[in-house]
């Protein structure tokens, strides 16, 4: 009785959530001098859905986020995106970063086609939705600059554009906002909601900011301090799509309070 | 507020001309005492001749000198380019290969440390008294900046970079050229400023043991006679050439800041 219910309640986990952290341990340098930095993450994202990681700095969202890239291996669980398990990086996952990392020799429009000329794919059938994504964030008029000639909030909107000229089915956002200032962050969130409204990808998004997750996300996961373990999972309740005016509301405030009270409740 | 700045602007352009002009008057005031001590002293021309004894003796030695000038340079040039290219290309067969690294950094490294001038005689030993000696000691002597500085600019990639590379599934080989290479550019190009005056270094030290031609054989030859007013018209001319190769590559370096966007 017991043993068919938790295999069902496995068969469907399974089939409803796209991303999928297995009881993931990451063990970095094995031996005398280890670092634990996450253990027993338990971390499930549905498709098109938008999840959130809160938590204070080192306690592993990074590594937990190039797990699930295939960018590092766990040494315990497994990783499982699309339903296959994640043995190396593949092209159906984006990612960003804190920093842009865009190559400073290339312009805006050959900084979004990057991706296609690793992937060898047909320049031509891409220039376009190239061009297309950039007018979405508005810098039609910078095609032609190089990542010098940007403002910060204008690197990390190519290279939003960057991850998602290839259409990957799941983007892994690392703090993709944290090193910009207040008022081009919030410029940056609405930026992103709105470009979830036509992309529907799968998305994880590291931040620290309370705000910045409640906005964003369908959903927010709140890591303890290292070695990281999820200890809440909160839904938030708002329709999409979002409008910044929403954090002066109450109903948005409170959610925040709770996380805040849940993530100081640690120290 | 408009008057301040135009205020600005005008104490400003004062001090920006006169930084451009000081080395030029540094120099000028120099060769000035120079000039009216070894006269007021009548020091002896064979030991420090005046500035205007040398000019005299490159006009009148023009000819000799500009002729002189070619057998140098081209070996030097020659020297340079292939430390260049063969420098190059074994930094980024170590960066793309661990195992070529692993077996060759270390040795390049400890050869690195050895006086170089040291083996000059052996190059004539090896490669005979025509320019061949010469050219492959002008190689030696310089590839070594081009190999260290490259290996260290091609490791030093941004790391999140080349997670980005890895999660695009790039190669290996397309991480190294698209992305760790053109990263690395301007530690080749400091590197070839290094390189192209090592190269002048190894060809003059060649002239000196065995050739018959170029400038620092004329060096030698001057010396011999006790013409040092020749002496220091080469020295001067090898410090044109040096220069004008410098400038190529400033120039280079220059076109590279554009390319990175940081100059418009
Ligand atoms: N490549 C690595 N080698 C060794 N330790 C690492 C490595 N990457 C991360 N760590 C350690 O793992 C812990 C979690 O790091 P990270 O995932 O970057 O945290 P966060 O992103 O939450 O700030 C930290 O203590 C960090 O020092
Ligand atoms: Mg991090």
């Amino acid at each position: 009785m017991c043993d068919g219910l938790s295999m069902l309640d496995q068969a469907t986990s399974r089939s409803d959530a796209y991303v999928h952290a297995d009881g993931v341990q990451k063990i970095f340098n094995p031996g005398p001098k280890q670092t634990l930095a996450v253990d027993g993450i338990d971390c499930r994202v549905k498709e098109g859905e938008f999840v959130s990681l809160l938590g204070p700095s080192g306690c592993g969202k990074s590594t937990l986020l190039m797990m699930i890239a295939g960018l590092e291996t766990p040494t315990k669980g497994g990783v499982f995106v699309g339903g296959a398990p994640m043995q190396k990086p593949r092209e159906d996952i984006g990612l960003m970063f804190q920093d842009s990392t865009l190559l400073p020799w290339k312009s805006s429009i050959e900084n979004v086609m990057f991706p296609i000329r690793i992937l060898r794919r047909d320049r031509k059938e891409y220039e376009e939705k190239a061009k297309e994504l950039l007018k979405r964030v508005g810098l039609d008029q910078f095609l032609d600059k190089k990542p010098a000639q940007l403002s910060g909030g204008m690197r990390q909107r190519v290279a939003i554009c960057r991850a998602l000229i290839y259409d990957p089915d799941v983007l892994l956002m690392d703090e993709p906002f944290s090193a910009l200032d207040a008022i081009t962050r919030d410029e940056m969130n609405q930026v992103l909601m709105n470009l979830w409204q036509d992309f529907k990808k799968t998305g994880l998004f590291v931040t620290h900011s309370i705000r910045e997750a409640v906005f964003l996300s369908d959903r927010v996961l709140v890591m303890s301090a290292r070695p990281g373990t999820i200890i809440e999972d909160l839904e938030v309740p708002f329709p999409r799509p979002r409008d910044f005016s929403l954090v002066e509301t109450p109903e948005f405030n409170e959610i925040c309070g709770y996380l805040r009270g849940k993530i100081d409740a640690q120290h | 507020m408009n008057l301040s700045i135009i205020s600005q602007a005008r104490r400003s352009s004062f001090p920006t001309l006169l930084f451009s002009l000081l080395p030029v008057l540094l120099f000028g005031t120099v060769l000035s005492f120079w000039e009216f001590v070894v006269w007021y002293t009548d020091y002896p021309k064979s030991i420090l001749p005046r500035p205007s004894a040398i000019a005299l003796a490159i006009f009148d030695n023009w000819d000799l000198l500009t002729s002189n000038i070619i057998p140098t340079a081209s070996v030097a040039l020659g020297g340079f380019l292939i430390a260049t290219l063969v420098g190059l290309t074994l930094s980024l067969l170590m960066a793309y290969s661990t195992w070529t690294k692993d077996a060759l950094y270390p040795n390049i490294v400890g050869f690195q440390i050895v006086p170089k001038i040291a083996w000059a005689p052996l190059f004539v030993l090896w490669l005979g008294i025509e320019f061949q000696s010469r050219l492959g000691f002008a190689v030696f002597i310089s590839i070594f900046p081009i190999i260290i500085s490259m290996t260290a600019g091609l490791k030093n990639t941004d790391p999140t970079l080349i997670r980005l590379c890895d999660s695009l599934t790039a190669t290996k080989l397309q991480t190294l050229f698209l992305v760790r290479f053109p990263f690395a550019l301007p530690y080749l190009i400091s590197a070839m400023k290094m390189s192209i005056t090592l190269a002048m270094i190894g060809v003059i030290v060649g002239e000196f043991i065995t050739s018959q031609e170029g400038l620092g054989f004329l060096i030698l030859v001057a010396f011999g006679k006790l013409e040092t007013d020749l002496m220091l018209a080469s020295v001067l001319f090898l410090c044109a050439v040096g220069l004008f190769f410098y400038s190529i590559i400033a120039f280079a370096s220059y076109r590279l800041e554009i390319w990175f966007g940081n100059k418009k």
